[in-house]
């Protein structure tokens, strides 16, 4: 029987069982402000705490904000475990223990910063939205500080802690009967890093204002078809994350023995220009030292150079395949149990540089911002801003609803990447996989060019 | 000053299922609580989650009212109602073996397949009450079965999903809900393709939801009043006008859905339907108490948010009015296609509205499942399938424990299989 002091708190571990404790503390503020008013200021702190015991390879789960009561609250999940409640088999691996105390924001803490400075960064910006096109506008303030900590009964005493803050500003535009909703948003770990680049901000968020107006003045609908499509960095990283990525994560194989011959690391999944790879130890909205499972974080090469050479793992998706962990065990909060999730994942920068790409197409289409992606069999972007591609130039504007492609087709059809990527830092929103959303996520890319997709 | 309390209890038990077997148990128990306080045409707020003290809240509450954050209306008072949708409650052990009894038929009859995800029981009872008089709960209990569902060999991370929730699923209700899905999952037709007759099992996020979303976004009091929907201006102008046999309602309705019946601003509707269009065109946008306000149109009992949030303007449960008693005479002698699930759908402002569907079925003349058809992609605009494309909804649940109505419109159909 293990011990653990938890911030105050004793925990003693059942006997003949494994089990374990992710406490989690989180303090986030929000604020909105509307057409000139403030509407809203949220600040929140949580605490609470996600149990986990496995027995007869089974897991039984907890999750409380009663704090003071862990341990009879262990005890009990031990009983149902010990008595066979769910059945029983053979007990499953468990995760190799590791000791760590990885506080990366504890000296520019976010929960400490007055409002009044976060407002003042908030505001910065707003005179830019004093266009007659800006017909409303919406500004949002977030920021998160969470500390994490994990103990087991093996022995694992895991402490990180994460921060997020942001800006997002939402406006509508308008033409006569045309309606246009854009937004731009700015992410940071840090409030410096936010208020050193505030120049750079202004004069993005000047130009996309400038080519929304001309968008909503002069878009028309595009006809459906299948044509050549380049994606700017922000939707090419959304397309990584939801065309490959979701399949990356290893849980979806479980139960079916065939998938380690039809994934088998090395096969050819997509053109040879083509390398994604997985990053929790980057600096960003997808930071995660060490997973709900206390598992250190890592590069993984997904793929690389167009072959399959690597897949995401927990504990229990790596003993069922006999594959490495590879600290990609997430909760989205202490309300739900660790399964696969995403970090930080980027297509890799190629050898082309953006004009070479963009003389490529004789006529197609160029995405440069989107509303939201989904992946299955299939996966969809949906864009916002749009433009057509002719004779290798951007020309008009053009409404677009959805891009969509099977998968491994639209991988295996891109024909060309650019030489620099940039990964996005989202301080909003993030991935949902089933009812764990949004978790804090972060993606990216080059320009990326797709030779044949479906637009509508 | 007045105080208002809101609460929000929440009780789950949820099963979790890997490779058609139950793997997981997962118990959560949370109370939230927050404070808003008005004061002189501002408010206050505060919150917490887990066993706190009111008095500290409205401590807090009393001192974010130097934020200044502007609320004019006067908050609701002097009403009392109370509201229970809940059905039997589950223990760990009938959930377990409701489980059970779901997979095993499951992998017996379906051995190529894979079902995962898992039950889930869930109860929350929600209270808004201030020292005004008002007191309002509203409390609600519903299982969900949701499995996704891969073919073995599939590369596909799911190829469809089975789903249905109710306050009382019995095996036998859940089994016939999913049977008719599955034993047609192999049963292949081809994509469609054309002009299609389409119909949706409802709104739900995984089948129709994209085709009111420009409602959801465009009937919105700011958006209406600042002229930035394409709807703005055009409540009563029929210049344009949806089909006469289309309403879309916003439903507050208690007595015959599973929905609450106040807003979070502790507005109850008169008449718990409020109508957004009717007779072929716009009627009402919703407009929380403070939107009204500040933009002149009439408050619609449309605050909506989190516990901890103050209210915006939007919608509780938008739905077709049905306009035929059975989706057998929506179908009216001909077949059509079942889209069972999307994603990643969207449309454009001006209406435009595309539809990645994975997995739809052929439907014969009586609204029975006959094939699995392969992927395409549906277009349309919202104005013609709301307009000459309509066809109608249905009085009929989709489930007998449902509360979604079958819509029947019609589409292009975009194959890609």
């Amino acid at each position: 029987m293990t011990t653990t002091a938890l911030d105050g708190i004793n925990i003693t571990f059942p006997e003949g069982v494994y089990s374990d404790v992710r406490l989690e503390r989180t303090a986030t503020c929000d604020v909105v402000e509307q057409d000139g008013a403030l509407q809203d200021v949220r600040r929140r702190t949580e605490a609470g705490a996600l149990l986990r015991v496995s027995h007869g390879g089974r897991w039984y789960y907890a999750s409380t904000t009663d704090l003071a009561t862990l341990d009879a609250q262990l005890e009990t999940l031990a009983s149902l475990a010990r008595s066979g409640a769910l059945g029983t088999g053979p007990d499953a691996a468990t995760p190799t223990p590791h000791q760590a105390r990885v506080l990366r924001f504890a000296d520019v803490r976010i929960d400490r910063v007055p409002l009044a400075e976060k407002l003042a960064v908030l505001r910065g910006p707003l005179a830019l939205l004093d266009r007659e096109s800006v017909r409303t506008w919406r500004a949002s303030w977030t920021d998160t500080y969470r500390l994490r900590r994990f103990v087991s009964s093996a022995g694992a005493d895991v402490t990180h802690d994460y921060q997020i803050c942001g800006c997002r500003y939402d406006f509508s535009m308008a033409d006569g009967d045309e309606t246009f909703q854009e937004s731009f948003q700015v992410g940071a770990t840090a409030l410096a890093g936010l208020t050193g680049r505030t120049e750079t901000d202004r004069t993005a968020f000047t130009a996309l204002l400038e080519r929304c107006e001309r968008f909503v003045a002069e878009a028309e609908a595009v006809v459906p078809g299948t044509y050549p499509v380049i994606m700017a960095p922000r939707v090419a990283g959304v397309f990584a994350h939801e065309s490959f990525g979701h399949k990356s994560e290893a849980d979806f194989m479980l139960g079916d023995p065939t998938m380690l011959e039809s994934w088998k690391l090395g096969s050819q999944v997509g053109s040879e220009v083509l390398s994604i790879v997985d990053d929790g130890s980057r600096e960003g909205s997808g930071y995660v030292p060490y997973d709900d499972e206390g598992q250190p974080s890592q590069k993984t090469w997904l793929i690389r150079d167009g072959k399959l050479t690597g897949r995401l793992h927990s504990q229990t998706t790596a003993a069922a395949l006999g594959e490495s962990h590879t600290g990609n065990a997430r909760a989205m909060s202490f309300r739900f149990e660790p399964i696969v999730r995403m970090t930080t994942t980027t297509i890799e920068p190629g050898a082309m540089s953006r004009e070479a790409l963009f003389a490529g197409v004789e006529d197609g289409y160029y995405v440069e911002t989107f509303k939201h992606g989904s992946g299955m069999s299939r996966f969809t972007i949906a864009p916002r801003l749009a433009w057509r591609i002719r004779g290798g130039e951007l020309a008009e504007p053009v409404r677009i609803a959805v891009l969509t492609g099977t998968v491994f087709e639209t991988l295996g059809e891109i024909d060309g990447v650019s030489d620099a990527a940039e990964v996005e830092v989202m301080p909003f929103g993030g991935c949902g996989k089933g009812e764990q959303y949004p978790l804090n996520v972060s993606f990216g890319g080059p320009f990326v060019r797709v030779a044949r997709l479906e637009v509508s | 000053m007045v105080r208002e309390v809101l609460t929000l209890e929440t009780r789950e038990l949820k099963l979790g299922v890997i490779g058609s077997r139950v793997a997981s148990v997962r118990s959560r128990g949370e109370r939230e609580s927050a404070v808003r306080v008005y004061d002189d045409g501002r408010v206050g707020t505060a919150s917490a989650v887990g066993d706190v003290s009111v008095d500290a809240l409205t401590e807090q509450a009393r001192d974010a009212l130097s934020l200044g954050i502007p609320y004019a209306p006067e908050p609701s008072r002097e009403r009392s109602l109370r509201v229970s949708h809940e059905g039997a409650a589950m223990s760990l052990a009938s959930l377990v073996d409701f489980t059970e009894a779901l997979l095993v038929p499951l992998r017996a009859d379906y051995p190529e397949l894979i079902f995962s995800e898992g039950v889930t029981h869930r109860t929350q009872a929600f209270s808004l009450r201030n020292d005004q008089g008002l007191d309002l709960a509203y409390s609600r209990s519903t299982t969900t079965a949701v499995f996704l569902i891969k073919e073995r060999g599939s590369a596909n991370i799911i190829d469809s999903l089975a789903v249905t929730e109710g306050p009382d699923l019995t095996v036998e209700n859940t089994l016939a809900s999913l049977r008719p899905k599955l034993d047609n999952h192999s049963n292949r037709a081809p994509s469609p393709s054309g002009r299609t007759r389409v119909v949706f099992a409802g709104t739900a996020p995984h089948a129709g939801g994209a085709l009111l979303q420009l409602f959801e976004r465009g009937c919105l009091a700011r958006g209406y009043a600042t002229g930035s929907s394409i709807f703005s201006g055009r409540i009563g102008d029929t210049s344009r006008p949806f089909h006469p046999d289309f309403r879309l309602v916003d439903s507050r309705d208690a007595a015959r859905l599973r929905v609450c019946p106040f807003d979070m601003e502790g507005v109850v509707r008169d008449t718990p339907d409020l109508d957004i269009i009717r007779g072929g065109a716009l009627r009402n946008v919703a407009a929380s108490k403070r939107d009204a306000l500040q933009f002149g149109l009439p408050a619609t009992g449309s605050g909506i948010g989190d516990l901890d949030q103050l209210p915006n303007s939007g919608f509780s449960r938008l739905m077709v009015a049905p306009t035929a008693p059975t989706l057998a005479a929506l179908l009216d002698g001909e077949p059509g296609v079942l889209v069972w699930l999307a994603a990643g759908g969207d449309v454009t402002p001006a209406g435009d509205v595309a539809l990645p569907v994975q997995v739809s079925f052929q439907l014969d003349p009586e609204g029975n499942i006959t094939h699995r058809l392969g992927g395409a992609t549906f277009t349309g605009s919202v104005f013609d399938l709301f307009g000459d494309d309509f066809v109608g909804a249905s009085e009929e649940a989709v489930e007998p424990q449902s509360d979604d109505r079958w819509l029947v419109t019609h589409m292009q159909a975009h194959g890609t299989s």
